[in-house]
């Protein structure tokens, strides 16, 4: 499949305490998966102490519809994008919306509050490297 | 009944009395307005008065008076009279009615505006904004109009995104417009509930809905999805959002008042530091009128020679020896007293006068230092719009030394951090005005943003050490910290340093101490007009001791 790609990532805060209700985060999950399958962007998701950091991979207007989704959702918080640009290829072909798990919830913690403090060029590898090694694991 | 005089010239086409010529403009439908020079308008008549609310004696008002147009329409007319913009152009009154403007320049210079009202609106459906697709201008008046009339309380939003130019700068028109229509889609998919939404045109956006005091925290929630990034043309983007608020029955219950007392909250939110919202009050509206005068006026100044220059000397702190003065701009008001700058300058800045006020004062400034002898230098100030057009500033300031004669080393350019904010663009424009030989000094250092990066960027000759710094000299050991460390950083980057509003003896022993090559400030004298230069250069010839 050789369609262009464009990748955007981004962290927020969210109202949400997905600690408290985990039902909540799968509802976003499902909701996610839905629309992102019928736009044909795929993607990883994770979650961690309030902080969401989420990629997203498609062609630019899906990729931008979707965004804009999310931007009218009231829930998030102070939403920093950390890379958006055209990739040569997607790094989470597989899934609609993969969820990472944080194998190392104190590192996890540590790459999610510093991309958030600095959103700079330097901020999304290794938040790119945290999703790929987490994501690896999780079911397509 | 009295017959005209044989002699009356009528016949001869030298033209009627001025009365008659009045009375036979009034009968034409076609709206007429003539501007002088000096942006006075010299003939309204009955047309243009009516559909520009301008009232019947308008003998010394300006295009302010026309209050019948939105703020920002005022601004596109003054423009149009300016010659900015091509004729025939589109205007919406606040009023609902769509007029189209021709110019014309009579022999005098002065400008002549008919208006004619365009043919009436489109049905509904074309109605719409071609970019977004929200109800343009015109539906938006008569629905407000509508809810206004039906007596429920209304609240207006009135919302101007921030930084909006900058993306249209950097990234484009197409951007722009792209970015301009996710804007329109958030607001829509914000407020599904809303009774109209509207694009006034520009990055100018109308929301009217019944609601009660809760249409407050809807603003804060709309500046907040607002200002969240965008993805246009394969990147990021990110502007603000800020809103001015308005409720009839209270501040308004008509469109053009309750727009009026929107436009003048959203003009409070954006001096208050974008990304506010604010409600309307009535001391706004004071403030405004007090402004709308002042505004007038200092257009006025400039052709009536109403500014002055006033000088202030620097001397170097180790012989107390003259090195030049820093020519300050002053508005004696005829009624109103002293002016400060600080009030009239952001004024000509928004009014787009501060080109032609810049020239007067480098030409002023360069035209006096050349009574002074000849090793004195004259330090003139420039606005950060100043440095937007790239050729502008350089060619005046080579045309202005080629006339007064004045030696370019003589002159030297302040500028404030801020100005540097566009730097890549501003310190292109420095140095091609450095490389005249003219010299450079940053202003208020210490204030502004990133000031040491700056610094490593930009060859300048000079740093003016904030006059904050230097007042708390004596009081505290981190203001000599910090005195010390600029004068260490400027010795180092071969910049000389002047410390500015040094008032007290101890003040100046510590910037000597300190390491600061020059003072400025009360200590060595006030601000002086240009005719008492003279007697101040011969008190300061002999260094007084302190």
């Amino acid at each position: 499949m050789q369609e262009p790609v464009f990748r955007l990532t981004y962290c927020s805060h969210s109202a949400l305490d997905c600690a408290a209700d985990p039902t909540e985060l799968d509802r976003i999950l499902a909701t996610s998966r839905r629309n992102n399958a019928a736009a044909g962007v795929t993607g990883a998701l994770i979650y961690n102490r309030g902080i969401f950091a989420q990629t997203l991979e498609g062609s630019f207007d899906a990729v931008q519809t979707v965004f804009e989704r999310i931007q009218s959702d009231l829930r998030h918080d102070e939403i920093v994008v950390l890379q958006a640009e055209p990739v040569e290829e997607r790094l989470f072909g597989a899934w609609a919306m993969a969820q990472a798990e944080p194998d190392h919830p104190a590192r996890v913690h540590e790459t999610l509050t510093s991309a958030m403090i600095d959103p700079g060029v330097t901020a999304a590898p290794p938040l790119l490297e945290l999703l790929t090694r987490v994501v690896r694991h999780a079911p397509a | 009944m009295q017959l005209l005089p044989k002699t009356q010239p009528r016949a001869l086409g030298l033209g009627p009395p001025a009365a008659t010529t009045a009375s036979l403009l009034d009968c034409t439908g076609t709206g007429l307005l003539a501007v002088a020079c000096d942006g006075r308008i010299t003939i309204a008549n009955a047309a243009a008065r009516h559909v520009l609310g301008i009232p019947a004696d308008h003998d010394r008002l300006d295009l302010e008076a026309a209050v019948a147009l939105s703020p920002s329409e005022r601004a596109r007319l003054r423009e149009l009279v300016g010659g900015n913009l091509e004729g025939p152009l589109q205007f919406y009154t606040e009023f609902g009615m769509r007029l189209a403007i021709t110019r014309r320049t009579a022999p005098d210079g002065s400008v002549l505006l008919s208006f004619e009202e365009s043919a009436p609106a489109a049905p509904a459906a074309a109605r719409t904004d071609a970019l977004t697709g929200l109800a343009d201008r015109h539906v938006f008046n008569e629905r407000l109009a509508a809810l206004c009339d039906s007596g429920s309380e209304v609240a207006l939003l009135m919302i101007d995104l921030d930084r909006f130019k900058l993306v249209n700068d950097t990234l484009g028109h197409q951007a722009g417009d792209a970015l301009l229509r996710l804007v329109g889609q958030r607001l829509r998919s914000t407020f599904r509930n809303a009774d109209v939404v509207s694009r006034f045109g520009g990055d100018e956006f109308a929301i009217a809905a019944v609601a009660g005091p809760e249409a407050t925290s809807i603003a804060e929630r709309i500046v907040k999805v607002l200002s969240r990034p965008y993805l246009i043309e394969e990147q990021s983007a990110v502007v603000g959002a800020s809103i001015g608020i308005a409720y009839a029955p209270v501040h308004g219950c008509d469109p053009v008042s309750l727009t009026r007392a929107a436009d003048l909250a959203l003009y409070q939110a954006k001096a208050d530091g974008r990304g506010n919202v604010r409600v309307f009050n009535s001391e706004l509206d004071r403030r405004a009128r007090n402004r709308g005068t002042l505004a007038g006026d200092l257009r006025r100044a400039i052709p009536l020679r109403q500014l002055e220059l006033h000088f202030q000397p620097q001397i170097t702190l180790k012989t107390r020896e003259l090195t030049g003065f820093e020519a300050l701009v002053r508005w004696p008001h005829p009624e109103l007293g002293n002016i400060p700058p600080d009030q009239f300058i952001p004024m000509a800045e928004e009014m787009g006068l501060i080109i032609p006020l810049g020239e007067w004062v480098l030409n002023e400034a360069c035209e006096q230092a050349m009574t002074w002898p000849g090793h004195l230098t004259v330090a003139v100030n420039v606005s950060p719009k100043q440095l937007v057009d790239p050729e502008r500033l350089p060619r005046t300031i080579a045309a202005t030394l080629a006339k007064t004669g004045l030696p370019a080393n003589r002159l030297e350019i302040e500028i404030t951090e801020t100005a540097l904010v566009n730097e890549a663009q501003a310190l292109a424009v420095l140095s091609k005005i450095r490389s005249t030989g003219v010299r450079i000094s940053m202003d208020d250092f210490g204030t502004g943003y990133s000031s040491l990066s700056q610094l490593r960027r930009f060859p300048f000759d000079k740093i003016k050490i904030d006059r904050s710094f230097v007042r708390d000299l004596g009081g505290s050991a981190e203001a000599s910290a910090v005195v010390r460390a600029i004068a260490a950083l400027g010795q180092s980057l071969g910049m000389g340093t002047v410390a500015e509003g040094v008032e007290t003896s101890d003040q100046e022993a510590i910037c000597r101490d300190d390491g600061c090559s020059t003072m400025q400030g009360y200590l060595v004298s006030r601000p002086v007009p240009a005719g008492a230069v003279a007697d101040l250069i011969d008190d300061l010839r002999i260094p007084q001791p302190t």
